[in-house]
């Protein structure tokens, strides 16, 4: 497989096919890691074309101090960031977000029956939920560690922090969003929800 | 370990980030203490279900998007990079030492070139300098005009005295240097105003002033007005002196008016002179003929003619006397005023006269507002091109400082 600098430098000498690739590669991660900090699709659809576009944009100032995905999640952190403060200022609710993602009847699940799959769609819309109402830094920690799966040295290459600020960051989210699952303990830690 | 120690450590614990020793020592407290055991199960069971969240779908139709959007991103933008190392290394150098050399350049030829920016205002200095000057100098025309006039006219003098000396270049022949005076009879004049602090003393050395210079005064008279006393003198002074005294007189006070004049009187004079040489002849001739005649009748009528010829000599040799006269003495007449004493009587400005005056000085403050807002424009406009220079070089630096420098 091609790496990822490889393909970088094809961009680089005018080659678009190999964004496009690239794109393929990370779209999903990028949407996901966009959705669960927004809590919302097409803001998130938005933000993924966002993130490839300064991608490109700066990929003439890609040195390869770290991974290509590091530096994508820098900026796709970036965005997020900028359009979350953004936001504050401006209070804009989009007409989809008043029905809840995980409730949309987009993702039958082909293997459970019709009781769980509702059990499991409103467990996750509220972990969808807890997670947003974490602060800003501890939401993204959470997001890159647990869901991402990064290790603590990208998260600190990504968040440019030190691997300490990483580590004590990490364990107050994990923390604050444990103490605000336990308020609903009976939803969230009932045998077998989680690991179905 | 305390528990709240143990604790902090639980979510490196779950992560396998602490050391075996940190390790060996949790998973004992873990076993003792309920509360810390609760806390890391808790732990493990909320990160747990946070991984257990399964991807969103991405949708269908974002990739292409995504290259849509992607499109607009010029090539130029991405294959910048191969001179990325020689610019890192050398370019932010070269370029801040550009744009301070441009900005330098710029500035130099802003304060030194012609008719740019701020040096605009350097010729309009200049210009307000030789007005300055114009003005100086107008005033300093009258004066200018005076001495100049005097000049001319003392070419009859200065000739006498180049004849006296014969010290000219050309060496004119005594009938040369004759002739010539002959040809310029000049009748000088000058009038002169003067206010002085006390005029009886401006009088004494004015009288001082005209023995001095072997004049006299042709009559004088003084006068008492409502601002202060006045004096009036006509003087007479030879013609070789007429500047001399002028001079001398101008620093009995402040001259308020001056005025000479010269009048060239050559043609009367020449003429007059050439009748009474006829005339001269004619009564030889007639003497002549009185001495020939032999009738008393004759003698008679002889008589009568030589008699009315000898009255017309006399009349054109008084004529040409008082020419002589006017032309050796110059006269000058001096009018001596004494400084206005200062008012003490209290004066309210004149209501009209008030009126006049704000109505003056509102126009002028509109006036200068006018001119100051043009001038404003005029300046906005002369700056467009430096602004404009500006505007492009912060252009170029911020797009350097957002590609380059902070990525």
């Amino acid at each position: 497989m091609v790496t990822d600098e490889a393909l970088v430098q094809q961009c680089r000498n005018g080659n678009k096919e190999a964004f496009a690739i690239l794109v393929e590669r990370y779209q999903d991660k990028i949407y996901n890691l966009t959705y669960r900090l927004v809590s919302n699709r097409e803001d998130a659809a938005d933000l993924t074309q966002e993130v490839f576009y300064r991608a490109l944009l700066k990929l003439s100032s890609f040195r390869g101090e770290a991974s290509f995905a590091t530096w994508l999640y820098r900026i796709a952190t970036n965005v997020c960031y900028d359009q979350i403060r953004g936001q504050k200022n401006r209070h804009l609710v989009s007409l989809n977000s008043a029905w809840p993602d995980e409730l949309s009847p987009e993702l039958p699940d082909q293997g459970a029956g019709p009781a769980e799959v509702c059990l499991k769609r409103v467990v996750f819309q509220r972990l969808q939920e807890a997670i947003a109402a974490l602060p800003l830094e501890q939401r993204t920690v959470i997001v890159l560690r647990e869901i991402q799966g990064l290790s603590y040295e990208e998260i600190a290459q990504v968040l440019q922090c030190s691997l300490g600020t990483v580590k004590s960051r990490l364990s107050r989210a994990r923390q604050a969003l444990r103490d605000k699952l336990m308020s609903e303990r009976e939803l969230f830690f009932a045998e077998n929800v989680y690991n179905g | 370990m305390e528990c709240k120690a143990v604790q902090e450590k639980l979510s490196l614990y779950l992560d396998g980030e602490l050391s075996i020793s940190d390790i060996k020592l949790i998973d004992e407290h873990t076993k003792m203490c309920t509360a810390c055991r609760e806390e890391l199960s808790s732990l493990e069971e909320t990160v747990n279900l946070v991984r257990s969240l399964e991807p969103v779908d991405v949708p269908p139709d974002l990739k292409d998007k995504i290259m849509e959007r992607v499109k607009t991103v010029g090539d130029s933008n991405i294959a910048a990079s191969r001179w990325q190392h020689a610019w890192n290394r050398w370019g932010r150098a070269f370029s801040s030492v550009a744009a301070i050399l441009v900005a330098a350049v710029l500035i130099g030829k802003a304060v030194s070139g012609p008719g740019f920016g701020l040096k605009s205002q350097a010729p309009a200095a200049d210009e307000a300098l030789k007005y300055a000057g114009a003005k100086s100098a107008d005033s300093a025309m009258p004066e200018e005009q005076y001495q100049a006039a005097p000049r001319l006219m003392q070419q009859p003098m200065s000739l006498n005295k180049a004849e006296a000396e014969s010290g000219w270049d050309q060496r004119p022949t005594e009938a040369d240097t004759r002739n010539l005076l002959m040809a310029r009879k000049v009748i000088q004049t000058a009038h002169l105003t003067i206010q002085v602090e006390k005029i009886d003393i401006a009088a004494d050395q004015l009288q001082q002033l005209v023995k001095e210079y072997h004049g006299f005064i042709q009559n004088s008279n003084m006068l008492r007005q409502e601002i202060g006393r006045g004096a009036h003198f006509a003087l007479r002074v030879p013609s070789p002196n007429f500047d001399e005294v002028l001079i001398q007189l101008e620093k009995l006070g402040d001259v308020q008016e001056k005025g000479t004049t010269g009048q060239d009187i050559t043609e009367e004079y020449v003429d007059v002179d050439a009748r009474c040489r006829n005339l001269s002849r004619q009564e030889e001739r007639l003497l002549t003929i009185l001495s020939q005649a032999s009738t008393v009748e004759d003698i008679l009528k002889v008589e009568e003619q030589l008699e009315r010829v000898r009255g017309e000599i006399e009349t054109l040799t008084g004529r040409l006397r008082y020419l002589d006269n006017q032309v050796e003495l110059a006269t000058i007449n001096v009018e001596l005023r004494e400084r206005p004493h200062s008012v003490t009587a209290l004066q309210f400005p004149n209501s009209k006269d008030l009126g006049a005056r704000l109505t003056q000085a509102l126009t002028s403050s509109i006036n200068l507002l006018f001119s100051l807002a043009s001038n404003a424009v005029v300046w906005i406009v002369t700056a467009l091109p430096f602004l404009a220079v500006v505007g492009i070089i912060a252009a170029v630096a911020g797009w350097l400082w957002r590609h380059f420098i902070r990525r």
